[in-house]
């Protein structure tokens, strides 16, 4: 069965040695998979990389292939047509819209990706706290509504592949949770989601298959089973929490 | 002093600033780009009326679109070799390219339209009203009415539909426009088209009140820039009621002390606030209605 | 390279400099045309270090460079100062000028700074457009030649050719003004405002004094060229505010490549050179010049400079703030 997303030979050097290289990764469609990693392990570079984007100059090569099309060339904008949609880190939606208009000036792109996207009265029905703030302005929502909204702009989009940049930064336990938990949700009803995570422990939670990050290299991965006892999982993130 | 004549002068005076700033006020707050070729795009709209009128024959009805489609188009090209520099959002090279463009407009005009300056033969301009002590022209009222219908439009298209929330979007965060599959290129030239579409407008008609000449172009950027300092950059409706008040002060600066040192005073005034206020002109993107 | 080396070189392309117009052919034209580039270099350096060390665009040196000119002009004509006490005061009104618009602008960045300077230009325009002391639209006529003679020692210049030497060593002046603010504490922190302005202030950098300063030094910098620029013209007036001159020192400064010492000259040259041999007329002119800033920006921003490097080997890309990347899909 073809992979939902399809990553060969990515590199994304900043001028000297490559900040990411990652000879291969394939994400199954319907499946969630992890990408976790220290800060400055390239978790940014990566998912900004499918997409084409980079943070300064930078030099990329390497195939992505979303659902078998061949996205190489392709402007970011037109990436995000074919179904492959970014959640970036840090702030994801329109400040001065109200959240209401954050979702319907979002429109999916084409009768494929209408099929697949949801409507506002569907996002709103997924996040009924977005529903009772619909009014207000996106920058006077908290923390937690503002990921709830950036991601259903997102779902608005009708992805065939959704990435997640740290959806949790800055985000209380308890709504870490709750989001992972109904990204886990979507993702059993049929998305495909890379979601990239510093929290290891929540993400442990959801994820199928995770993948191990440092210094841009995938130095582990594996199914989620067999990863919770994968020693340097344990050893490097587990340690501090566990006395 | 006929205090009505100057008030009116200032009303019409100050659509007539409103109109060829309202161009600039979106590309400032939409783009954050500074147009430096401003003056010489109002120049080069007005010298099209001229000789769409002049060499063609044609009525000044007609000489008005041609005029705005040259500026449109402009603006298109213009926006296109500035692509690159928007979208890294390198406001400094964007500057000094639009003055760049400035020249070339300058010079291209100063070669086809020659030297010697020339009227726009404009019949409104002709057509005179008496209404009490006031005295104006059927130009005069084409301004006001113009404009006030293209800030109308302006806010209803920003407002409501798509393309307004495109470029708001664009304003505040090009890269999560981009991410929302939103081609920011298109929109960027959309801009641009209409800025190069206003101030030709704006040209038309304005400048047949006066003669025109190619090295012309100076004075018109400066008002436009004291507007939109005045009226906060980025807001659509400030620069409307900066216009006027600008209009207004003048009308009365100019009939009370002299007109020459109209847009000296202008600055002078406007410095104080980018003092007090700096944070109000460099502040990052957003437009508001 | 050894320093020994270096420093023969140097003093024999400076020597070569000196004679460069007697070995063109030593015709009125060249000495004009290197007369007017070294005035130009000499006023483009001031919005040089503005723009390639703290990376803003100045609009007002077209005023500093006019306030020298019209000091120079003012002065001499009715007052009869020597080139001297011309020469200081081309500076200091400049200066002065520079810190009413400095001090306005101590918390503008960006399009801002350019804003206020572009209404710098306007109004100070305006004032001498309209003020007859100040010359009004006819400007000063009749400027006396050159004349820098101390007690014991003529030194006049009655000609382009005459003037040369001066309009040289001026220039060498400049240059050695420049690289020494290159690597002086005042260069170093403009540069460290310029690129990381946060992490400046955290090393103790006072990011608005520091514009401030390097403003203050730009702006005689740029009137000492209009001073010169006046006797070698014998005239001034308001045509010295178009934007030709901001475009022309605009364009000399970015044609090579930032921060390198002798870019803007060589742009200047390379400018000068085509409006003395190449030229279709005035407004030919202006398109070209246009063209060409237009053209280094959007195609090379890296200047000739970089695209010879690219030539011969990597380029280097400008500083971008982040964008697209383009993928270069790698088979098999």
């Amino acid at each position: 069965m073809r992979a939902a997303l399809e990553v060969e030979k990515l590199s994304v050097s900043y001028g000297g040695d490559p900040a990411v290289s990652v000879p291969h990764l394939a994400l199954p469609a319907g499946t969630l998979a992890g990408v976790v990693g220290a800060n400055g392990a390239g978790k940014s570079t990566l998912v900004n990389g499918l997409l084409g984007w980079s943070r300064g100059p930078a030099r990329a090569s390497g195939v992505v292939k979303l659902d078998g099309e061949t996205l190489n060339g392709l402007p970011t904008y037109q990436r995000v047509q074919r179904g492959l949609v970014l959640v970036p880190e840090g702030l994801a939606v329109f400040g001065t819209m109200l959240v209401e208009e954050n979702l319907r000036s979002t429109r999916p792109h084409g009768p494929e990706a209408e099929r697949r996207a949801f409507s506002v009265d569907h996002v709103f029905a997924l996040f009924p706290r977005l529903a009772e703030r619909r009014a207000n302005r996106a920058a006077s929502l908290s923390g937690g509504e503002r990921q709830m909204l950036a991601i259903g702009r997102a779902l608005r989009l009708g992805p065939k592949v959704l990435l997640l940049d740290e959806p949790s930064i800055g985000l209380a336990p308890r709504l870490v949770l709750t989001l992972l938990l109904t990204i886990r949700k979507l993702a059993d009803a049929g998305l495909s989601v890379l979601l990239v995570e510093q929290n290891v422990r929540a993400a442990m939670e959801v994820v199928d298959h995770l993948y191990l990050l440092e210094r841009g290299r995938i130095i582990a991965d594996g199914p989620i089973g067999a990863m919770r006892d994968d020693p340097r999982i344990v050893e490097a993130y587990l340690g501090s929490t566990k006395a | 002093m006929n205090v009505w004549q100057q008030l009116v002068n200032g009303v019409i005076m100050g659509h007539a600033y409103a109109l060829t700033a309202i161009g600039w006020t979106l590309l400032l707050g939409a783009a954050r780009l500074v147009n430096f070729g401003h003056g010489q795009m109002y120049m080069l709209g007005a010298f099209m009326a001229w000789w769409v009128m002049h060499a063609t024959g044609l009525p000044y009805v007609a000489a008005i679109p041609a005029a705005v489609l040259t500026g449109a188009l402009l603006g298109a090209v213009m926006q296109r070799a500035m692509m690159r520099l928007t979208v890294q959002q390198n406001l400094v090279s964007l500057m000094i390219v639009t003055l760049g463009f400035g020249q070339i407009v300058e010079g291209t005009a100063g070669l086809a339209f020659g030297v010697r300056p020339q009227m726009i033969a404009s019949p409104l301009n002709a057509w005179t009203l008496q209404w009490g002590p006031v005295l104006l022209t059927a130009q005069d009222i084409a301004v006001v009415v113009v404009t006030i219908i293209m800030f109308l439009v302006l806010r209803a298209v920003m407002a409501h539909g798509l393309i307004g929330s495109w470029v708001r979007m664009v304003a505040e965060d090009p890269r999560l426009t981009q991410l929302a599959g939103v081609n920011i290129s298109k929109i960027y030239l959309g801009i641009f088209a209409f800025e190069g579409a206003a101030v030709a407008l704006a040209a038309t008609l304005v400048a047949p009140r006066t003669p025109i000449i190619t090295s012309m172009g100076f004075d018109e950027v400066i008002m436009t820039f004291v507007v939109v300092v005045l009226g906060g950059v980025g807001s659509v409706s400030g620069s409307y009621f900066a216009g006027l008040a600008m209009g207004l002060f003048s009308a009365f600066f100019g009939a009370l002390v002299g007109p020459t040192y109209v847009t000296a005073a202008a600055f002078l005034i406007i410095i104080p606030i980018m003092v007090l206020r700096p944070g109000g002109l460099a502040s990052a993107g957003g437009l508001s209605r | 390279m050894p320093a020994r080396l270096r420093w023969l070189l140097i003093a024999a392309l400076i020597v070569a400099g000196w004679f460069l117009p007697v070995m063109l052919g030593g015709s009125t034209l060249i000495y004009n045309t290197l007369v007017v580039t070294a005035i130009f270099a000499v006023m483009a350096y001031g919005q040089d270090i503005i723009l390639s060390d703290l990376g803003e665009v100045s609009l007002a040196h077209t005023a500093f460079f006019a306030a020298g000119a019209y000091a120079t002009g003012i002065l001499a004509v009715n007052f009869g100062w020597n080139a001297w006490a011309t020469l200081a005061a081309a500076g200091l009104c400049a200066f002065l000028l520079a810190l009413v618009v400095g001090l306005i602008t101590l918390r503008t960045r960006e399009f801002a700074f350019s804003l206020v300077t572009y209404a710098t230009n306007v109004v100070v325009y305006t004032i001498c457009y309209n003020t007859d002391l100040l010359g009004g639209s006819d400007g000063f006529v009749g400027i006396p030649p050159l004349d820098l003679s101390l007690p014991g020692l003529r030194l006049t210049a009655l000609s382009n050719k005459d003037l040369w030497p001066y309009a040289y060593v001026l220039l060498l002046l400049v240059l050695y003004f420049v690289s020494r603010f290159r690597r002086s504490k005042l260069g170093h922190a403009a540069l460290m405002v310029h690129m990381n302005t946060p992490l400046a202030t955290m090393s103790g950098l006072d990011g608005q004094r520091v514009r401030l300063s390097v403003f203050l030094v730009s702006a005689p910098l740029t009137a000492v060229g209009g001073w010169l620029y006046a006797y070698q013209r014998a005239y001034v007036g308001p045509d010295l505010f178009e934007t030709y001159f901001l475009v022309l020192m605009l364009t000399a400064v970015v044609l090579v490549g930032r921060r390198l010492l002798l870019g803007p000259l060589i742009g200047t040259a390379l400018l000068m050179v085509q409006k003395s041999y190449l030229s279709l007329g005035a407004y030919f002119d202006k398109i070209v010049l246009g063209v060409v800033l237009v053209g280094v920006l959007c195609l090379f921003p890296g200047g000739l400079a970089n695209l010879l490097q690219g030539v011969f080997g990597r380029r280097t890309r400008g500083r971008a703030a982040g964008g697209p990347v383009a993928m270069e899909a790698e088979r098999g």
